[in-house]
């Protein structure tokens, strides 16, 4: 299994397509999280937001067609720890749609105080007996911090907490990928034929729904080293053939 | 056992009488938002936070230029600081904001100029959960440092791991130490009178075994020039 930095030079079979793909993704997501870094020194969030939203599209359309076309039809293993490789595979899809909807939300929020939701975080943590009269309080505290901090430092602490939540889905998907790169993977290799893997992956570089099918496999292909577009060049040719 | 064993937690914020405040200002100088920047409470959040960033960044260099172990002895020294940090947070909360009138009796918060009024016990109880959500978010990492790291080799999973735990922390400190600073500057004439004659920073100094030189080293090294001249006057001054 190579690492996400190698150079993949070989495709041994179409659903190996996929070191190509969460390779993209993983290089998008470091530029990503490159960007939230700055962003917590103020700035525009265009760029960022552009940034942002191209990736959880991707990812979103990337599980579920994963759901539906590559794990959907097998049947699941058992691995030496209990665990059961389909299984886990979507529940981190799951945990990745639910991050990526939380990012985005972080984003729409812009730059409005967050304050007052933190603190609130805080209390709903804390004992029960303690939720009623420190909820009474939410208001006061967040008032109090804002005029002492100032709007910078408001600004600021969203921009903190924007980045927190890049890094955490870029950590989820990057623990995501190398799991289903060791033990799906196999899976689909030992009980699709290659008809059935380069069908599936079709429909994970091609997008039949949308007036621009080729959007995921122009996005993998722009992240790509040269000699790796070349596969994946070689790879659209049999699916073509095959589809023709 | 667990690192905080060695240092429980509980004790270091019930402790008081150790702050360090590096300058005196006068009122006007307290009117101003940058007023705690020049307050040993700042000084030491920002070298706490800025050893975070360098450590953070730093985990690239891990296998390369530096090795696991000094990461970790870097989230050590951290740690240690930040219990000094608590101590003067702790410290800066009841002497500026809580009112002792009797022995015995339930502290209650005095009202400053923003007629702003909180329970005591409500707000303790926020800061204390603040705190201690760093404590377990730090405790994290060096489960992470425990459990994941192998032969001293970090792979790239651990990597992103400690780098997303380090990234909470940092975020999670920030968060606590705007709490502190929201509450601190409700009562302006008591942080002012508080400060008064450089006498928390004597307090920092005199309850530290070595007379404070090692925090006072640990911050200079994560400080910028400014704060650092301020620093070396300040203990020529002791």
């Amino acid at each position: 299994m190579p690492l996400f930095s190698d150079e993949i030079r070989v495709l041994e079979s179409p659903i190996d397509v996929m070191y190509l793909m969460h390779k993209a993704f993983i290089k998008h997501s470091e530029r990503t999280e490159l960007l939230a870094e700055k962003a917590q020194s103020g700035g525009d969030l265009t760029n960022l937001e552009n940034s942002v939203n191209a990736w959880v599209a991707q990812l979103l359309y990337h599980t579920k067609i994963e759901d539906d076309h590559m794990t959907g039809p097998l049947k699941d293993g058992l691995l030496q720890d209990g665990r059961m490789p389909l299984k886990e595979n979507l529940i981190e899809h799951e945990e990745l749609r639910h991050q990526g909807a939380t990012l985005i939300d972080h984003l729409q929020q812009g730059d409005k105080s967050s304050i007052r939701k933190q603190v609130a975080a805080s209390i709903l943590s804390m004992d029960d007996k303690d939720h009623a009269e420190l909820m009474d309080k939410i208001e006061e505290v967040e008032t109090v911090i804002t005029q002492a901090i100032g709007e910078k430092k408001v600004l600021a602490r969203t921009r903190r907490h924007l980045y927190e939540s890049v890094v955490s889905f870029k950590v989820t998907e990057f623990d995501h990928f190398e799991n289903e790169e060791a033990f799906v993977l196999p899976l689909v290799k030992d009980q699709m034929s290659d008809s059935e893997e380069l069908e599936c992956v079709r429909k994970l570089l091609f997008d039949d729904g949308s007036s621009d099918p080729r959007w995921i496999i122009d996005f993998v292909a722009e992240e790509l080293e040269p000699k790796e577009r070349e596969l994946l060049n070689e790879l659209e040719k049999k699916i073509q053939n095959q589809s023709g | 056992m667990t690192y905080w064993q060695q240092t429980p937690w509980e004790d270091a914020i019930t402790r008081t009488g150790r702050v360090l405040c590096m300058r005196y200002y006068s009122s006007n100088h307290t009117n101003d938002r940058n007023m705690l920047l020049n307050c040993a409470l700042n000084l030491l959040a920002e070298s706490l936070d800025c050893s975070l960033t360098v450590s953070t960044a730093s985990l690239n260099d891990v296998g390369r230029t530096k090795s696991i172990n000094s990461f970790e002895v870097e989230m050590r020294n951290w740690a240690t600081a930040f219990f000094l940090y608590s101590d003067s947070a702790s410290v800066h909360f009841e002497r500026c904001f809580v009112r002792h009138e009797d022995q015995g009796a339930t502290p209650e918060f005095i009202i400053g100029p923003s007629r702003l009024s909180f329970d005591y016990s409500v707000t303790k109880n926020l800061l204390d959960h603040s705190f201690s959500s760093i404590i377990n978010l730090t405790q994290e990492l060096f489960d992470t440092l425990q459990h994941e790291v192998q032969k001293s080799i970090l792979i790239p999973r651990v990597k992103n791991h400690l780098a997303f735990g380090t990234t909470k922390i940092r975020s999670g400190f920030l968060d606590h130490h705007e709490l502190i600073i929201g509450l601190s500057t409700h009562n302006l004439n008591n942080f002012d009178t508080y400060h008064q004659g450089q006498v928390c920073t004597t307090e920092l100094l005199d309850g530290e075994a070595d007379g404070g030189k090692w925090i006072l080293d640990w911050m200079k090294n994560h400080l910028k020039t400014e704060a650092i001249e301020t620093i070396n006057a300040m203990q020529l001054s002791q």
